[in-house]
């Protein structure tokens, strides 16, 4: 059975900016295996919505997704959490610290298993922080902005007054404006010239809120795994983390390169210890969810403490 | 999955599409037993799987609610009386002026093309009032038909606009732009349609007749009928105007509007609950077809796709190294045939997957190639055998006009159509000026 | 016969009757945003439901929708030969293309219960706003449309059948009490 050629059908949540990252990640597996793993990968939404992604995949109609798990924030107790919370970390060696040494991947590993999906590895985002119109220098500086954000976002601005929106990507640029919105919470200084949003907002606020801001996963459905011989799921593996350290590499080019387009500032410490403190609803509402997500979120409570965040 | 070569398979699945609709098989049903029929046969059972996430996808999209707004707004606009008053006005104003009233009748579509999304209020109404109207005169019926058809068509171009919507849902365009560029063809389009029929009509008096000189109205009499603009011009500055500043999403712009022709109504006096339930009940059953047509269309373009044959195709044009303008004229070619058969829905959700992924690769831009699309639709209203204006037109136009008079009457307006087309290629900035003056 | 006429009937009724029912989830959609655009604009308070609410009440109105279209007859489609055959030749036709559009509903209608299942085993909830509802019962709307539309269909294939056996059903005399005017096929 070695000799077989495992085809795996796998979708993707990102659009043709990315085609040439993705490539790479076949080809890799391609030459790695000796052509024995043959990834033939859809965009964002071509086969199914992107937040059912997840269905797809647990069905087998999707045989593997790059995917975000916000996405089944809904479906799945640990999803949320997996994909950032606010203040759960704030450095790259902070995550990969939590997913490898205090943990996390291996609970996240399991859990997926329940669900009949196969977790490879964590693939670290890039920036999630605040741009405006006009210059943000503390908390305050937003109470009196409207601002677009996640839910988990949302409910720590929540704790400040400052109001929140959703609006859906395509319509960022003229939300702003049209001063729909004053700001919004969503990537780094490369998805927001991605899409051209720099032409009507420059100012940049690092949050500290959450970086890597954002971590996608490889999913890929039990049954199609348990297809692959050992050799080839260690090959599998192999390669998916190597290109994880490529992709993360790649955000953090990016959002150097376009940095110029905007005026960076950030918040005070006070501000940042404040958030941390707002955002403790939000771990807790996390850790509600099951017995499982309160064992990620005490790991998440442990890391904060042990860099001196929390008390 | 097995591979099969992506041209046959196309071949096959557009054959069995077109096969099943000359039976009379209804297109939501055609488009999904094509879709789950090749899934199954080339995939196996698997392919089900890729039919719900799929729907639900069309039932779980904020930008989509507007569909039914958009059309409930058109339903009580069809039933408030503001197209008997906006054909008072073209009456008294234009009536004496050798093709007047259809010149007029131009007019008054874009204006309700500017309060609804969809194209079936303007051609309804008018093809109610201003038809027969337009005949007694001793108009031509094909000039009188053909001009309604056409000008019931600008609805989809100038905002808002069902079809720029559902691009949006597919290509994660801003709806805000798309509409911005659909105003200047749209209103150019109108500009050609009204020459033309001034042009003929001055020529040929008989085709369009002016108003005995007895029913003619003074200069002051004139400007009092503009009164009948008011109400119409409140409406479109309420639902452009909301979207424009960023008061309202596209979304919510629909819901004030569909309220706001609750009010045109109420001022009528004709706001009542049978006429409210009608259009409600109405706007259920389209909002019914329209939904089931997407489902089937998103079904056959997923498994169409998740065959492979999408993106095959799209590798085999980008090797080819063509003139990008030869690529855009065989995608405009293909978008007049897909026309005379599919509604534009369907045409939209099968051939945006293909065909924008090849646009954007060619450098051109997708928003000017989405008012494209919406002109080639435009041309798909009229196109027999399966066209929406020419069945609304044939529900409602007096005995008189045959359907061979109706065939006949689009012809020159889809002449004009395809000449806007032409126009749009080479002059991009048509539809490109106003979004960005608009929002840059 | 008489049986079957009085089923067929009595399905026809049971899907205006719902279609009347969901068409007015269209007039709440109207009144739920435009409260929305008032609380954020007049009072500076805008709701972290009412966009969720309305796409979840668009979902459910869209998709229940296509059995009132089906019982009106709505859903388009090319006459061009069907129109030139006889009373009985349209009704064969008719017949058949029932058949066909019920058993691929049929496939539907199997996948359509497990997706709902599915979503109704781990209590799915939406997650998009703070507010995140929960959203099975949207996604367990999908098969009970899709059964009530073959429901629908199975009465209107019946219809034709009885047409062929020569014992057409009378329509009840409700035709003129839903529109102010008369539909055609070709509606949009
Ligand atoms: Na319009
Ligand atoms: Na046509």
């Amino acid at each position: 059975e070695d000799g077989d050629v495992v085809e795996i059908r796998m979708q993707r949540y990102t659009g043709t900016e990315e085609d040439p990252i993705f490539e790479r990640y076949q080809e890799m597996l391609a030459e790695a295996s000796d052509g024995r793993i043959q990834l033939k990968i859809f965009r964002g939404g071509e086969l199914v919505p992107n937040d059912q992604m997840f269905v797809a995949l647990r069905s087998g109609t999707l045989q593997a997704i790059y995917g975000y798990a916000g996405y089944w924030g809904g479906q799945m107790d640990t999803a949320v959490l997996e994909s950032g919370i606010p203040m759960a970390w704030t450095s790259l060696e902070e995550a990969k610290e939590l997913w490898s040494e205090r943990g996390l991947g291996d609970l996240l590993s399991e859990n997926y298993a329940r669900q009949g999906v196969q977790y490879t590895v964590p693939i670290f985002g890039g920036r999630f922080d605040l741009l405006t119109k006009e210059p943000v220098n503390s908390l305050e500086d937003m109470s009196e902005l409207k601002v677009r954000a996640t839910p988990s976002v949302s409910a720590v601005l929540e704790h400040f007054d400052i109001p929140t929106v959703y609006i859906p990507p395509q319509e960022f640029y003229i939300a702003l404006s049209t001063n729909t919105i004053d700001g919004l919470i969503y990537g780094g200084p490369y998805d927001y010239s991605v899409l051209k949003l720099d032409e009507v907002a420059t100012h940049y606020t690092d949050l500290n809120m959450l970086y890597p801001g954002f971590v996608d996963n490889i999913l890929v459905n039990q049954n199609t795994w348990n297809r692959m011989s050992e050799e080839l799921q260690d090959t599998f593996m192999e390669v998916t983390a190597e290109w994880a350290d490529y992709r993360h590499q790649k955000f953090v080019e990016w959002n150097e390169e376009e940095a110029h387009r905007f005026e960076v500032t950030s918040l005070p410490d006070d501000d940042v210890l404040a958030m941390t403190e707002a955002a403790q609803e939000v771990w807790d509402t996390e850790a509600e969810k099951s017995p499982v997500a309160a064992e990620a979120i005490e790991m998440v409570r442990d890391l904060a403490r042990d860099k001196g965040r929390l008390d | 999955m097995g591979s099969i070569d992506p041209i046959l398979l196309t071949l096959l699945m557009f054959g069995a599409m077109l096969g099943l609709m000359f039976v009379g098989v209804p297109l939501a049903w055609t488009l999904m037993g094509v879709g789950v029929g090749f899934g199954y046969w080339i995939w196996g059972p698997d392919s089900l799987g890729i039919m719900l996430p799929s729907v639900f996808g069309l039932m779980n999209e904020f930008i989509l609610v507007a569909l039914p707004l958009f059309i409930l707004m058109g339903m009580i606009l069809e039933r408030s009386g503001i197209a008997d008053d906006l054909f008072g006005m073209v009456y008294k104003i234009m009536g004496g002026v050798r093709g007047g009233l259809g010149m007029g009748t131009v007019v008054i579509c874009a204006l309700i093309a500017a309060m609804v999304g969809i194209t079936g209020a303007a051609t309804v109404s008018l093809g109610l009032i201003a038809l027969p109207a337009m005949l007694k005169r001793g108009y031509s019926k094909q000039l009188s038909a053909g001009a309604v058809m056409a000008g019931g068509a600008l609805g989809f171009l100038i905002p808002p606009s069902l079809v720029m919507i559902l691009y949006a849902f597919l290509t994660r365009e801003s709806v805000g732009k798309l509409f911005a560029a659909g105003v200047m063809p749209g209103l150019m389009l109108a500009g050609i349609y009204i020459v033309y029929i001034g042009i003929r009509c001055y020529r040929n008096p008989e085709m369009g007749p002016p108003i005995d000189a007895s029913e003619r109205l003074g200069t002051w009499d004139k400007i009092k009928a503009l009164n009948a603009m008011i109400l119409p011009g409140g409406l479109i500055a309420v639902v452009l105007g909301t979207m424009a500043t960023g008061v309202a999403s596209p979304t919510e712009a629909s819901a004030l509007g569909a309220s706001g022709a609750m009010l045109c109504a109420l001022v009528h006096g004709r706001l009542n609950i049978p006429m409210l339930s009608g259009a409600l009940y109405s706007t259920a059953r389209i909002m019914g077809m329209l939904m089931w047509i997407m489902i089937g269309a998103v079904i056959f373009s997923k498994i169409y796709i998740a065959l492979g044959a999408g993106q095959a195709i799209v590798a085999q044009v980008m090797a080819a190294e063509l003139s990008p303008y030869l690529v855009l004229t065989v995608i405009l070619l293909s978008y007049l045939v897909l026309g005379m058969f599919l509604d534009d829905s369907a045409i939209l959700f099968i051939t945006v997957p293909l065909y924008v992924p090849i646009i954007k690769a060619l450098g051109f831009d997708p928003i000017w190639f989405a008012t494209l699309f919406v002109l080639a639709m435009q041309s798909a209203y009229l196109t027999p055998p399966f066209g929406y204006n020419l069945f609304y037109m044939r529900s409602v136009a007096p005995p008189e006009v045959t359907t061979g008079d109706l065939y006949r009457s689009v012809v020159p307006f889809l002449a004009m159509q395809i000449l806007g087309i032409v126009l749009l290629v080479l002059f991009p900035q048509i539809a490109l000026w106003l979004p960005g003056l608009i929002f840059d | 016969m008489a049986f079957f006429h009085a089923w067929i009937r009595w399905q026809d009724r049971l899907s205006e009757w719902l279609g009347r029912f969901i068409a007015w989830l269209g007039f709440v959609l109207v009144v739920v945003l435009v409260f929305e655009v008032a609380a954020r604009q007049l009072l500076s308070s805008p709701t972290s439901w009412a966009h969720e609410a309305s796409t979840m009440t668009y979902g459910v109105y869209a998709i229940l929708a296509g059995a009132y279209t089906e019982k009106w007859q709505g859903h388009v489609r090319i006459d061009i030969f069907y129109q030139h055959l006889s009373a009985k030749g349209q009704a064969l036709i008719s017949f058949c293309i029932g058949l066909f559009a019920l058993c691929i509903l049929g496939l539907l209608l199997n996948s359509a219960a497990e997706f709902a299942l599915q979503s109704i085993a781990i209590q799915e909830r939406s997650f998009r706003s703070t507010w995140a509802p929960i959203i099975w019962p949207v996604k367990a709307m999908i098969p009970v449309a899709v059964a009530l539309l073959m429901l629908q269909m199975l009465a209107n294939t019946a219809r034709h059948l009885c047409t062929l056996l020569g014992h057409p059903v009378e329509r009840d005399g409700e035709k003129n009490t839903t529109d102010t005017r008369e539909d055609s096929h070709g509606e949009h």
